[in-house]
């Protein structure tokens, strides 16, 4: 009896150093700005707007509810397929989410959607040597910067 | 004869050991990927500003590349203000005629840490490769 109290005290102890060891992981993992490597769609959404920013060759000032501002970035881009221009909206309206929708003329072709992202707003950005890119933020759940990119369209510079 | 009952001490010792041995693993891996994840994310902040530095960078003249001269970077760097002591460069070598590399650099942790990205800039007769 008294063997299988002490094996039984020994593993509790073993079992109580590694919740504590988990509790300090998502510890540590909270404080991260964003949590790049645990959830990739953060560098999803960066990488198309990325792509689709590069080869741009306008922005259309609203396109049916959508239109240009902090959380709306609409932009037309050349279909590498067919050299049409199409017109491409983020929206990053709703909390938690990002949503990329692609039109040729008012046809829907694309409509994507990324989870759990930050809290991403859109801006612009006088490059020094001139032109204007498009500068994507995104704050963490402290408001602390965790993305800043500059993207300038390949058609502008 | 008197019956001997629970553990020896070399069983005891021996537990001990293995609980030892299993809690210090556990501990660095712990430390050991605290240390990493720390890193990879400076790593990623550093490159964002790396990135946005070279839309810059690819913009300049070739001519106006200065080969003599190191220089901070042009674009705003508020997403670094997250690592300790960090520091910017920007430094243009020219390996052959027509080319030139461009190399932004930042370093953070008192220059322990630092993360570089190169561009090639070619000059062309009607222009510039970047």
């Amino acid at each position: 009896m008294l063997e299988i109290i002490v094996a039984l005290a020994v593993f509790g102890i073993l079992m109580l150093v590694l919740a504590g060891l988990d509790r300090e992981f998502l510890r540590f993992d909270r404080e991260m700005r964003v949590q790049f490597f645990l959830h990739p769609e953060p560098m999803s959404v960066l990488a198309r707007v990325r792509r689709d920013v590069l080869d741009s060759r306008g922005y259309p000032a609203s396109f049916q509810s959508w239109s240009q501002s902090p959380t709306q970035l609409l932009l037309y881009v050349e279909d590498p397929k067919t050299p049409k221009l199409m017109i491409v909206v983020y929206d990053f309206s709703e909390v938690g989410f990002a949503r990329r929708l692609a039109f040729e003329g008012k046809e829907k072709v694309s409509d994507w959607r990324a989870r759990g992202v930050p809290k991403f707003t859109i801006g612009s950005y006088d490059m020094p040597r001139g032109g204007t890119a498009v500068r994507l933020k995104a704050l963490d759940e402290k408001g602390r910067l965790a993305v800043d990119q500059i993207i300038q369209p390949r058609s502008d510079s | 004869m008197k019956s001997s009952r629970g553990f020896t001490l070399v069983e005891t010792l021996v537990g001990l050991l293995i609980l030892t041995l299993v809690v210090t693993t556990s501990l660095a891996v712990f430390v050991e990927r605290q240390r990493r994840l720390k890193e990879a994310d400076d790593t990623i902040v550093a490159y964002q500003a790396l990135a946005n530095e070279a839309e810059v960078q690819r913009q300049v003249p070739y001519a106006s590349l200065s080969t003599t001269s190191t220089q901070s970077f042009a674009t705003d760097t508020m997403i670094l203000v997250s690592l300790k002591k960090p520091a910017t460069s920007v430094a243009v070598k020219q390996p052959g005629p027509n080319r030139k590399i461009v190399t932004m650099t930042v370093s953070w942790n008192d220059g322990l840490r630092h993360a570089d990205l190169s561009i090639a800039r070619v000059s062309i007769p009607r222009g510039y490769f970047w």
